[in-house]
């Protein structure tokens, strides 16, 4: 396996939603994309968890399932996850599941002084907060839960259906 | 089958001329390359309005190639489609009229005589009009009926001569906060005025008044109080509308266009016959339809010979600002006030619509104050960075985006001056770069002149003046060379002069016996209000004259 090239384990882990962390040919471990993404997420906004919201079902559903955001994004988010495996590798020889909270706050620290982690983040947080605050029937925003926190009415007439 | 009249676009420069036409018995048939959306779906998501793009095509399909211009002449290429730079507003029936807030300002009669009443400016292509206020007043006035504009008339320095002492609707329903704002322009001397809205405040014109929703500008309305050129006028004639029709040529003999080509989303090709054409595809489509409609006639282009097609495209100069009102400064009552949703706020400048600087006379300006637009989505997001500039998470990013939302509103504020057309600002096509059709895309290259900055500079200082006057604090505002692609006109000018305009003063092509462009294209120097009240009224001049030529050849076929 470690004869294999680095891209090639990349693309095998976008393909099965296995996330192959290398350092340089070495394979240092494997998780999940789901994984990553639902702790990611309550580590970026814990306030989205508390009000019941599944931010990580929206992710996937109205973000990686949306036909208006490009692929090039849609590459762009699911690397950001393998490459914020690899900086937790890289900083504490975990993957960033298996790090205790205040490490993995010292990870995302640590990517967002860099360019793609700033803007991976960033766009991270908006799909966050898209589910927390789009209409109900993108199945975020659970109950309105989100609207009421930000003591917001929402806009009438609601759609019909979700717009994919 | 030959219609009497085949239009190119069901926007507010279309929409005019097939109501006019089709309610005097005429069979009109209108191309749409969008779908037809009505008001039962229209909804307020914000997701897929604002932020999945629903109503524009997507930019891997149909594109730009935009050249930025600085100042030394140089350019940066962009794709839109690698960039992001979209260029598309409203691509449905009726337009971006559908989508638009509403804001309806007349031009001024010292705007139809640019370069006579404030002299040339170095750089810039000012002319006159080849038609005064006087002439296009009574279309402003039929607009105020048939579309729907609620408002009160207030005298001041700037407003225009009227037919009418006042607008057919009452004004809308506006926040309190209006209060502060009037108190502070009368402490600071400052003229305000309601700002007049193509939005219905009571049941008329077989429409809904505005309810209220929270969600107006870039939203289709639900009610149908909005004029949008649907809901006023292509609701209300019988003209035929054929939807998923992407015109990509015209076809010309002998002085007349004969048919219009158009391609379905399936690209299955189709063509219409019809006695005349009216072209109103929004400035940037229609110049880049008539320069990929060339043939051996017409080498450079339909209505082309002099290669004007393209030139002098203009956008609304200006920029925005903003005032932030926080609880810890207000009482109860004030908060209250403050937060009350869906209200208006219809609060506008003219008060240096020209000015002096001690030397000579500059045009001005229009100020549009209005509260942040409600989208939650978009607010919250706005939080994300702190006042260092640092991408924040957690905790502190839950706690800012609490208070922010629910403890302090901004109200914001747009500038809208002339964009003046110059030499690097116009439309092209690219000979390589085609769209998902196979038809070459547009090239818009972008230029804004310094003088623009400098007006919108000028004009920003009253309004900041009154946010201060207001109690607003973290006040901010950016003045732009950046277009906005919802305001573009130009490309097609209007004018006697046949060897330097593309459409005489009746916005028919001086080379061909049929073909009138009704869009802002015909528009040689914009105003410094939004365009879409002159739109209108222009194509519904336009319309008469149409109306005219078709009645005396029907009387001469007869």
């Amino acid at each position: 396996m470690n004869t294999l090239h680095r891209r090639k384990f990349l693309q095998l882990g976008l393909l099965s939603s296995a996330i192959f962390v290398m350092q340089g040919c070495e394979l240092k471990g494997i998780t999940t994309m789901r994984s990553t993404i639902e702790l990611l997420q309550r580590d970026l906004f814990e306030k989205s968890h508390t009000l019941n919201i599944k931010t990580t079902h929206y992710f996937y559903n109205s973000v990686l399932g949306h036909s208006r955001i490009s692929q090039e994004e849609k590459k762009f988010l699911k690397n950001g996850v393998s490459w914020l495996n690899e900086a937790a590798q890289e900083q504490y020889k975990l993957l960033y599941v298996k790090l205790p909270r205040h490490h993995r706050e010292h990870v995302l620290q640590t990517i967002s002084q860099s360019q793609w982690g700033e803007e991976w983040l960033s766009k991270m947080l908006g799909y966050i907060l898209e589910a927390t605050l789009s209409d109900p029937i993108y199945l975020g925003n659970t109950n309105e839960n989100g609207w009421k926190w930000l003591e917001f009415q929402g806009g009438v007439p609601h759609p019909k259906e979700p717009y994919l | 089958m030959i219609y009497d009249i085949c239009i190119i676009g069901s926007g507010a420069g279309g929409s005019p001329v097939a109501y006019e036409l089709a309610n005097a018995g005429y069979k009109v048939v209108v191309l749409e390359k969008g779908n037809y959306y009505t008001e039962e779906d229209f909804s307020k998501d914000e997701v897929a309005v604002c932020r999945r793009e629903l109503y524009t095509p997507p930019l891997h399909e149909q594109k730009h190639i935009i050249n930025e211009y600085s100042a030394s002449g140089k350019y940066t290429r962009y794709d839109g489609e690698e960039s992001g730079w979209n260029f598309w507003n409203g691509s449905m029936v009726g337009g971006s009229s559908n989508l638009m807030s509403g804001y309806f300002h007349r031009m001024k009669p010292n705007d139809f005589e640019l370069r006579s009443v404030y002299g040339e400016i170095k750089g810039a292509n000012v002319v006159d009009w080849p038609i005064s206020y006087e002439e296009l007043e009574p279309y402003y006035e039929k607009v105020e009926r048939i579309i729907g504009v609620s408002g009160k008339v207030k005298e001041h320095t700037y407003q225009e001569p009227r037919s009418t002492p006042d607008f057919p609707y009452p004004a809308l329903k506006t926040s309190k906060v209006t209060k502060w704002f009037d108190a502070a322009c009368e402490e600071l001397d400052i003229e305000f005025f309601e700002t007049p809205r193509a939005i219905l405040s009571q049941n008329a014109l077989n429409r809904d008044a505005c309810y209220y929703s929270n969600f107006c500008g870039s939203y289709g309305c639900s009610s149908g109080a909005k004029g949008s050129a649907r809901a006023a006028l292509l609701q209300k004639c019988d003209a035929k509308i054929i939807t998923d029709a992407f015109v990509y040529r015209l076809e010309a003999k002998e002085g007349r266009v004969t048919k219009a080509y158009y391609y379905t989303k399936n690209r299955i090709k189709h063509s219409i016959n019809a006695k005349i054409f009216v072209l109103a595809a929004q400035a940037i489509e229609t110049s880049r339809l008539l320069l990929n409609s060339s043939s051996k006639e017409f080498p450079h282009g339909l209505a082309n010979s002099n290669k004007e097609v393209g030139k002098n495209l203009i956008f609304s100069a200006g920029g925005a600002g903003s005032g932030r009102f926080i609880f810890e400064k207000l009482t109860p009552e004030a908060q209250k006030e403050l937060m009350e949703p869906g209200v208006f706020f219809n609060r506008s400048l003219q008060n240096e619509y020209d000015y002096d600087d001690g030397c000579r006379k500059y045009k001005g300006g229009t100020i549009d104050f209005l509260f942040e637009h409600q989208n939650v989505i978009s607010r919250a997001t706005q939080e994300i960075y702190n006042e260092e500039g640092n991408l924040i998470w957690g905790e502190e990013l839950q706690k800012k985006i609490h208070k922010r939302l629910t403890s302090s509103r901004v109200l914001t504020f747009e500038i809208f001056n002339d964009w003046l057309p110059t030499d690097n600002c116009n439309v092209n096509v690219d000979a390589n770069v085609k769209d998902i059709y196979g038809v070459p895309v547009g090239v818009i290259n972008v230029n804004s002149h310094p003088h623009d900055l400098a007006v919108g500079e000028h004009l920003a200082q009253s309004a900041v003046e009154i946010l201060e006057q207001m109690g607003a604090v973290e006040i901010e505002y950016s003045i732009s060379s950046s277009p906005p692609p919802n305001l573009v006109a130009g490309g097609c000018r209007f004018g006697d002069d046949p060897r330097s305009s593309v459409l005489d003063k009746n916005c028919k092509a001086h080379e061909l016996d049929n073909l009138y462009v009704t869009d802002a294209s015909f528009m040689p120097t914009g105003g410094s209000v939004p365009y879409t009240w002159t739109i209108y009224a222009n194509a519904f001049r336009v319309a008469d004259v149409i109306k005219k030529e078709i009645e005396s050849s029907f009387k001469d076929t007869n």
